[in-house]
């Protein structure tokens, strides 16, 4: 019988904590009357971490393992777990023992309470300024440009019901998004503060070189969120400032030839012009190629919030 | 395509040799199939050999029946039009069954001792061994345009290998069954299964000289070879992510653009320098616009990889338990 709940865990080179966080997830999830399975996926990891998952799987029947042949990120590792989950509810966490599996109840009652996800919000942070100042600058971009509004975008002890997260293509470094792309899905997200501790075992595996990355991501999402299921509309708000300006230096180049105003500017505003409105042109022409992208894809939004349609009468 | 003469179904197929036969070499080089066709006869395990031919049916039918094959263990496909080394090898890999798979042209390049290390490397667990030809016997230009090319190769993909253009693959089924083969990725198999986390071994091998091979290549040769690079760059890196790529060259633009734009105006401001005719504002103009041109296509891109990528995994499982 397919469990209630699926722990979701990626590690990477985790091999001091791993035992460890095994046993505090069982001590958390054996108070709970729900049944449940816990799937540690091994990200490549360069250390013992595999044969510690093999060792604990002989003794835990209910415990999973996923080896990946290197080490593919965050994002697939989770990807990797929503879809060998196979429980309704699924929660995801580090492996690292930031996250504290005691929590795990809270995120459940909250769910209980008809949200579709619920993130945690590491709301005493204990790391380092340098790592939290630009997340939070992330997290408040994130939450103004997809509007799902959330204090910790990054905080990866979420609960989702599965039906809102297994339809969602995740890929690149996404796995911050998640909760904003199951709002495709017309998730109900909620938010609750839960505890933080510092990392005691191995390293970070961040860096100020992904900052970038994420803010391409924050676009990308921004784009996929509000206009992948009308992208013409999303392309021509986009042409419109440049068609605005080709008028505006077309009309500048009219009244310079008509009244012989500004003598000599007549070409800098034509060519002024041209160049704008091309680009005005550029953006719509490619609009309309994003529509046959999403017209012949497999992923329809009339689908997506079907997903979490509930009758009422 | 057409199947010339279709092999009988053989109970466990170790090795699945795949000769990938261009127009060109018709004829000309046919002995070389004789020739490994003995090399794998000797190994003792069960073995097919498929020829993927690109046109040319007729010279095949007439050429395979006069050498001294297991007609048994040899099967032959033409393709009615001219088409890529992968899509030939696309083909010969669904009709094949081996467990292991060498896919070569018909074309010796490396001695018989070398090609069977090759095997031995796979028998041994390797997933891909890929042949590094040393000392290779070929015009000065050819082996320095090579080297080039390979570190330009290593540079681009990240990739361990030094040999990255040997056009002999010799790798477990699961590698060709895990990559999505498209366009020219034949030669550059190694670039994505390296990608995919799979065991690769590079194994120091003889070279031998290609016969009437001419020592210079055409322009097409090289405009291949850009574009081959170039797609393998863009599928390595941004595949999945290409607003990354797209936004950080159009930023590059915009912001050149942006420099000149400021030029132009303090030249304005300080020495009084008239704006309208200058050549400099037009080229800030243009590489701004360039530069949201580029990052457009870029957000097209990333569409198209959201709803189009769901199928492609970008993690390769290794064990489940």
């Amino acid at each position: 019988m397919a469990p209630y709940l699926s722990i979701v865990v990626p590690l990477y080179d985790e091999e001091e904590s791993l035992e460890r966080l095994y046993d505090r997830l069982k001590e958390a999830l054996e108070k709970l009357a729900e049944t449940y399975e816990i799937i540690f996926i091994d990200d490549g990891s360069k250390d013992q971490t595999w044969s510690i998952i093999e060792r604990l799987q002989k003794k835990d029947a209910k415990l999973r393992g996923i080896k990946f042949r290197r080490n593919f990120g965050q994002t697939s590792a989770m990807v990797a777990g929503f879809n060998l989950a196979e429980g309704r509810i699924i929660i995801t966490m580090d492996g690292d023992l930031q996250n504290d599996p005691g929590d795990i109840p809270l995120l459940l009652e909250k769910l209980d309470q008809g949200y579709d996800i619920v993130s945690g919000w590491r709301k005493y942070r204990k790391d380092h300024f340098s790592r939290v100042w630009p997340s939070n600058v992330a997290n408040k971009i994130i939450s103004w440009t997809t509007g799902v509004r959330l204090h910790d975008y990054g905080c990866s002890l979420k609960a989702y019901r599965a039906e809102c997260i297994k339809p969602i293509n995740a890929y690149g470094e996404m796995h911050r998004f998640f909760p904003a792309l199951a709002s495709m899905t017309g998730a109900r997200i909620a938010e609750i503060p839960v505890k933080h501790e510092p990392r005691k075992f191995g390293v970070s595996k961040y860096g100020f070189g992904r900052i970038f990355g994420v803010f391409s991501d924050i676009f990308a999402m921004n784009l996929i969120i509000r206009f992948s299921d009308m992208p013409l509309k999303g392309f021509t708000l986009c042409s419109i400032p440049f068609f605005v300006l080709a008028v505006f230096f077309g009309l500048l180049a009219l009244a310079a030839g008509i009244y012989d105003w500004a003598a000599g500017k007549a070409l800098f505003f034509i060519i002024v012009a041209g160049l704008t409105g091309s680009l005005a042109i550029h953006l719509v022409v490619l609009g309309v190629l994003a529509e046959l992208v999403v017209e012949t894809s497999d992923l329809s939004h009339t689908t997506l919030p079907e997903m979490t349609q509930k009758r009422l009468l | 395509m057409m199947e010339i003469k279709s092999s009988d179904s053989q109970a466990k197929v170790k090795y699945s040799l795949i000769v990938l036969y261009g127009a060109p070499y018709f004829d000309k080089y046919i002995d070389y199939i004789q020739d490994l066709h003995d090399l794998f006869e000797k190994r003792g395990h069960p073995f097919e050999i498929i020829v993927s031919a690109n046109g040319g049916g007729t010279v095949l039918k007439k050429r395979l029946p006069e050498l001294s094959l297991n007609a048994a263990k040899v099967s032959a496909y033409e393709y009615g039009i001219r088409t890529t080394q992968t899509t030939l090898l696309q083909g010969a890999l669904k009709a094949s069954q081996g467990e292991i798979v060498v896919a070569t042209e018909c074309i010796k390049i490396i001695t018989n001792t070398s090609f069977s290390q090759l095997l031995d490397h796979l028998d041994n667990g390797v997933d891909m061994a890929c042949p590094w030809r040393q000392r290779r016997i070929e015009s000065w230009l050819n082996r320095f345009q090579s080297k080039l090319f390979n570190r330009l190769i290593r540079w681009l993909t990240k990739s361990k290998l030094n040999d990255n253009n040997c056009v002999i693959k010799a790798f477990r089924r699961e590698v060709g069954e895990d990559i999505r083969l498209h366009g020219s990725i034949f030669r550059f198999l190694h670039v994505p299964a390296e990608q995919h986390g799979f065991d690769i071994k590079e194994i120091a091998c003889e070279h031998v000289q290609v016969l009437d091979k001419s020592g210079i290549y055409s322009f097409t040769h090289y405009l291949n070879l850009f574009t081959d690079l170039a797609a393998l760059f863009f599928n390595t890196w941004f595949s999945k992510k290409p607003l990354r790529l797209f936004s950080a060259l159009g930023l590059t633009f915009f912001l050149v653009g942006l420099a000149f734009t400021a030029i132009v105006f303090a030249q304005k401001i300080i020495w009084g320098l008239p704006i309208g005719g200058r050549t400099a504002l037009v080229v800030a103009l243009l590489l701004a616009v360039a530069g949201v041109q580029i990052g457009s296509v870029g957000l097209l891109g990333e569409l198209i990889a959201f709803m189009h990528g769901r199928s492609k995994n970008e993690y390769t499982i290794e064990k489940v338990i």
